[in-house]
């Protein structure tokens, strides 16, 4: 499953973070946080307990302004574009937790995105039955929103991102509060939008997902990033190690 | 001393802890570490009512899995969570008192002799007891969180992450008095990020991974085992040749 370090390096750069920062008041969330994201690759962002995780995807996605730093997709410098430019230039995300609109039917719900990313320019490789089917989703598009289960919600989240056709997609958590067989529908949809050359940011706290499914993964601690490489390298990475197992009395 | 078997606990819908079982022996200091949302907080929560559970919790032979937060902290089983909580617009003296009245009642209360023990096992206190608590540091509060479930004469203490957001050198002096505690005769649940830690001060070491018991042991054991690491970070599955 896991490509090789070199075959990973060949795949072509989508998106070059550079030197993110962002500081609420006194707590540096993202310190200079730089890597790079290639079509048809994941890429894992892992950390502790607010090592600024989410904070970078929202950095991605516009949701939160950065201080300094650049986010370039495909050459451009789209740092300066609202969050919902940055959807229709290609980036889609989820939520930790799902971000529904509950009055809504899961027709509205699931093309409100690729309605706001202008999808009617471009068609998207993804076919709603063959994203449906991956989630393991039986819906009436004219269903309600509310009869679905968390883990549902969240793999709806899913679907509706990769309706918008995106280069980027930025996942927060997509396993968290599933079960085993819905963690398998996550790992499809992942995989379909992988297939179709895009590139997947993986933010996600199931170590065993995150090591048996990306190509690179970053680290994060306190906002800056400590290493980079594949599964192997860091699975026995000392400062990882000791990022996540802390070190003992210092005496 | 603490018995739990079998603890479901539930937020909403949702079941966050599935079927734990876990010993605190008289004397005990017991770690209860894991990664990121793997339940720990959940489970103290669990012991002290907070939260929605089903399961045995035998504390000295009683089953307190369906009693009130109010009952369990009054019956010695004291909780310091995590955040410290303390009330910033108390003076020192007034959060520690606080933890002896509020299950006590005023008149039963021995202060005078509870605030000793205290300032004797963290001096700082009393050299700030009239200080607000928003103006003391994170370890200093840390101190002041402990020192009120103290006030409260406990017989068992759960403590939520005490090292969080604290310098290694405040660390290491905040775990020196939590074994001295220990030692004075108090058995600890202890939760904690810093695996390593935790390890070194306990006897026994739990770990948690998505609501259940992955691991155990004596934590001089677990301190040399890989799969305390693997835990945290993961395994790789075997490559298919």
């Amino acid at each position: 499953m896991n490509l090789s370090a070199k075959e990973a390096g060949q795949s072509s750069p989508v998106m070059i973070l550079d030197k993110l920062c962002k500081r609420f008041g006194g707590v540096v969330a993202a310190d200079e946080i730089s890597f790079t994201l290639a079509s048809g690759q994941i890429h894992g962002l892992i950390g502790p307990n607010g090592s600024g995780k989410s904070t970078a995807l929202n950095l991605i996605s516009g949701v939160t302004d950065m201080d300094s730093g650049n986010v370039i997709l495909d050459g451009e410098t789209i740092t300066k574009e609202a969050s919902y430019m940055r959807a229709r230039l290609g980036i889609a995300r989820t939520f930790q937790h799902p971000r529904l609109l509950k009055r809504c039917d899961v027709r509205t719900n699931l093309f409100l995105g690729s309605d706001l990313a202008n999808m009617k320019k471009h068609s998207s490789p993804f076919t709603l039955e063959q994203l449906m089917e991956a989630a393991g989703l039986r819906l009436d598009l004219g269903d309600s929103i509310t009869t679905m289960s968390y883990g549902q919600q969240k793999l709806f989240e899913i679907v509706r991102a990769l309706l918008t056709n995106p280069k980027v997609v930025l996942l927060d958590e997509p396993a968290a509060g599933l079960n085993t067989k819905e963690m398998e529908r996550v790992e499809a949809l992942i995989n379909i939008a992988v297939k179709n050359n895009a590139a997947v940011l993986l933010v996600e706290h199931s170590m065993d997902l995150v090591m048996n499914l990306c190509h690179v993964i970053t680290v994060l601690n306190f906002g800056r990033p400590i290493a980079e490489g594949i599964p192997e390298e860091i699975l026995s990475n000392e400062a990882v190690i000791e990022a996540y197992l802390g070190r003992g009395r210092s005496a | 001393m603490l018995k739990i078997s079998n603890l479901f606990s539930y937020y909403g819908n949702i079941e966050a802890l599935h079927g734990v079982n876990i010993d605190v022996g008289s004397n005990e200091i017991v770690a209860l570490i894991g990664s990121n949302g793997a339940g720990k907080s959940t489970l103290l929560r669990s012991v002290s009512g907070l939260i929605t559970r089903t399961g045995d919790i035998l504390y000295n032979g009683e089953n307190i899995a369906k009693q009130s937060p109010r009952y369990v902290a009054k019956s010695g089983l004291l909780h310091v969570p995590e955040g410290r909580h303390v009330f910033p617009g108390l003076t020192v003296q007034q959060n520690l008192e606080v933890g002896s009245v509020a299950w006590r009642g005023i008149k039963k209360a021995n202060l005078e002799g509870d605030l000793e023990k205290v300032f004797a096992l963290f001096p700082r206190l009393k050299e700030r007891h009239k200080q607000y608590a928003w103006s003391l540091s994170g370890g200093e509060q840390q101190m002041l969180a402990i020192g009120r479930a103290i006030m409260g004469r406990p017989k068992l203490l759960m403590l939520d992450e005490p090292s969080m957001g604290l310098a290694p050198k405040v660390i290491d002096e905040l775990f020196v008095k939590i074994v001295e505690i220990n030692s004075m005769g108090v058995p600890i649940l202890l939760v904690e990020q810093n695996a390593l830690l935790a390890m070194e001060v306990s006897q026994k070491t739990y770990i948690l991974e998505g609501g259940r018991v992955v691991l155990e042991g004596s934590s001089k054991d677990l301190i040399k085992d890989a799969r305390v690491k693997e835990a945290y970070l993961g395994k790789l599955k075997e490559k298919v040749v």
